[in-house]
């Protein structure tokens, strides 16, 4: 998959949070995935697979714990590598 | 095992136990069901094919004859209905449940909403809901099936098998498309020849290109039932039963005695099952046993229960149907619509083979007469009787037979599988959906593919208007399993 560029990954990360946790509308960026948004671990699970199968982006299992925002998602979906085949 | 008491004689262990008083009879009534089924989205879609006499049979698809040699070449397919939509399931909770779940949560919504049972939500952003007019911990969801989740886990269970091939030939492919002209041309064509030949191998390697993370929940055959308790907040007694052929069948007649018996108030109750895998891995387990319909006839006329040059079932990508089941108190308190009451249940054990029916059908005839009994009935009040007709050699003979013997030859007989298909833990609840909306409607739907029937039965060639008070439905599995329900006319 190309590279994304920030905005695009953004719009893309907002759409698969309003559908796994079911939100009303986009979620800011500066928004809180367990405070704000109410994510369980149930939830970051599915987060995780949506990223993987949606943009093809696997977030490395250790920065996991590190995703507190909405914006530390979009940082680490663009560094995150291609998913390769198979 | 415990050793028998001292001075206990021998005999003992094999009377009967004395059965329990019952409490005060408590009558069970079915309020509404749900269905999806190759033959429809819906409990009324296929309750009109049935009717219409309306069969869905395709030729399998032509990938699987690349993996197996295969007897059988046709099956019915259930296409995107595998994956229902429904408004209980978020839009990518789905991926949460194997497909048998994912029917079983949309036959449900259809159930309740055919009850009149208006959900209430609970928890907006899980999506969890109550039926405002149940008590939930006098609610049971009690599920049967044959192997619910085996599709996911055949799927997930390949992701892990054949990723690291895939991903070693896709990276020696290529390299043979890098350096492919990189020596003449006779060198730069065999490359690519090579290349084709390894992007050929890489395809056969059929698997899902992500492992799901909710590999466990999806393969979980008990998820059936727990599922629908997490949606609906059901607090009873959740059971899911692995009754192979017979576990729809199970399932709704251990719910009807619960309920009976005091246990709980409200069931859900059914059946699910779905089969189809990349390779046709499951159809050629049932194949490589003879089970599967075959021969010469039209793909359309190749499934023939009852019928004297029947071949085997006609095996069915999946289904699912659910029952909502109410004591008929509360019922009748809230006005609800009833389309039959469920009457009697019984069953048997054959303690035979785990996969042909005992020829002398001893035990299923049991299973008759103690569903019969159960109920309060007599063979001659019996009108219908659907049987399980799967078009198997062994089933549909020992069957006539067994029901000559125990019910007599007045009853009209249809197989919903002839029209249906085998969807095996699914079955006996389509069968029990099409059994109550046969009570409904008095009209009893037909068995096709019938020239010459393999017992003087009054099967029903056309849909035929009949006065039919009470049916009984009837499912025998591999495993020796024998279950038989009692429905009678919604008085």
């Amino acid at each position: 998959m190309a590279d994304l560029d920030r905005d695009h990954a953004l719009q893309q990360v907002q759409e698969v949070l309003v559908d796994v946790l079911n939100l009303d509308k986009p979620p800011a960026p500066e928004a809180r995935l367990v405070e704000d948004l109410g994510a369980e671990s149930v939830d970051v699970i599915s987060l995780l697979f949506e990223f993987e199968e949606r943009l093809g982006r696997r977030i490395p299992d250790e920065v996991v714990s590190r995703l507190a925002t909405v914006a530390d998602i979009v940082e680490q979906v663009v560094a995150a590598p291609p998913v390769g085949g198979g | 095992m415990a050793s028998p008491a001292p001075g206990r004689p021998a005999a003992a262990a094999t009377r009967s136990p004395a059965r329990r008083p019952r409490p005060a009879a408590r009558r069970v009534v079915i309020t509404g069901v749900g269905a999806v089924s190759a033959l429809g989205p819906d409990a009324t879609s296929l309750w009109r094919a049935c009717l219409g006499k309306r069969t869905v049979v395709e030729l399998i698809p032509p990938e699987w004859r690349r993996y197996s040699d295969l007897r059988s070449q046709v099956w019915s397919p259930l296409g995107e209905l595998a994956r229902p939509q429904s408004a209980l399931l978020g839009r990518v909770e789905g991926k949460r449940l194997d497909p048998s779940g994912q029917m079983a949560i949309a036959a449900a919504e259809e159930a309740l909403r055919a009850a009149s049972l208006p959900l209430a939500a609970v928890d907006e952003k899980r999506r969890t809901y109550c039926v405002a007019d149940w008590h939930a911990e006098r609610v049971g969801v009690f599920m049967g099936t044959g192997a619910a989740g085996l599709h996911s886990m055949l799927g997930n269970a390949a992701n892990v098998a054949l990723s690291p091939a895939r991903r070693r030939l896709a990276e020696v492919i290529e390299r043979l498309g890098a350096t492919a002209g990189a020596r003449g041309e006779g060198a730069a064509r065999a490359r690519a020849a090579m290349a084709a030949e390894l992007a050929a191998i890489a395809e056969d390697l059929r698997a899902p290109d992500l492992f799901n993370p909710f590999a466990v929940a999806t393969a979980m055959a008990n998820a059936l039932s727990a599922n629908l308790s997490i949606k609906l907040g059901a607090h009873g007694p959740t059971p899911t039963f692995a009754g192979a052929c017979a576990g729809g069948t199970m399932a709704i007649g251990r719910a009807f005695r619960a309920i009976r018996d005091g246990e709980c108030d409200a069931a859900l109750a059914g059946g699910s099952e779905y089969l189809r895998d990349p390779w046709g891995a499951t159809f050629r387990a049932f194949d490589a046993v003879g089970a599967l319909a075959h021969g010469d006839f039209a793909k359309e006329h190749i499934n023939r229960p009852f019928d004297e040059k029947r071949s085997g079932f006609l095996f069915s990508e999946g289904g699912c149907a659910v029952l909502v089941l109410e004591e008929l108190g509360a019922a009748l308190a809230r006005g609800a619509p009833r389309l039959a009451e469920l009457r009697g249940f019984g069953e048997a054990s054959d303690a035979h083979d785990l996969m042909a029916v005992e020829p002398s059908g001893a035990q299923v005839r049991r299973a008759i007469a103690a569903c019969l009994a159960d109920a309060g009935l007599d063979a001659k009040d019996v009108g219908y009787v659907n049987a399980h007709g799967t078009g198997t050699p062994g089933n549909d003979g020992v069957e006539a037979e067994a029901i000559a013997a125990t019910i007599g030859r007045h009853a009209l007989v249809s197989s919903t599988k002839s029209l249906l298909g085998h969807t095996l833990g699914a079955s006996g609840a389509l069968e029990a959906v099409v059994t109550a909306l046969t009570l409904r409607d008095q009209v009893v739907h037909p068995s096709i593919n019938l020239e010459r029937p393999v017992a003087d039965l009054p099967f029903a060639t056309g849909p035929t208007r009949a006065k039919v008070d009470h049916a009984i439905s009837q499912s025998f599995a591999f495993g020796g399993h024998d279950a038989v329900i009692a429905l009678s006319r919604a008085d």
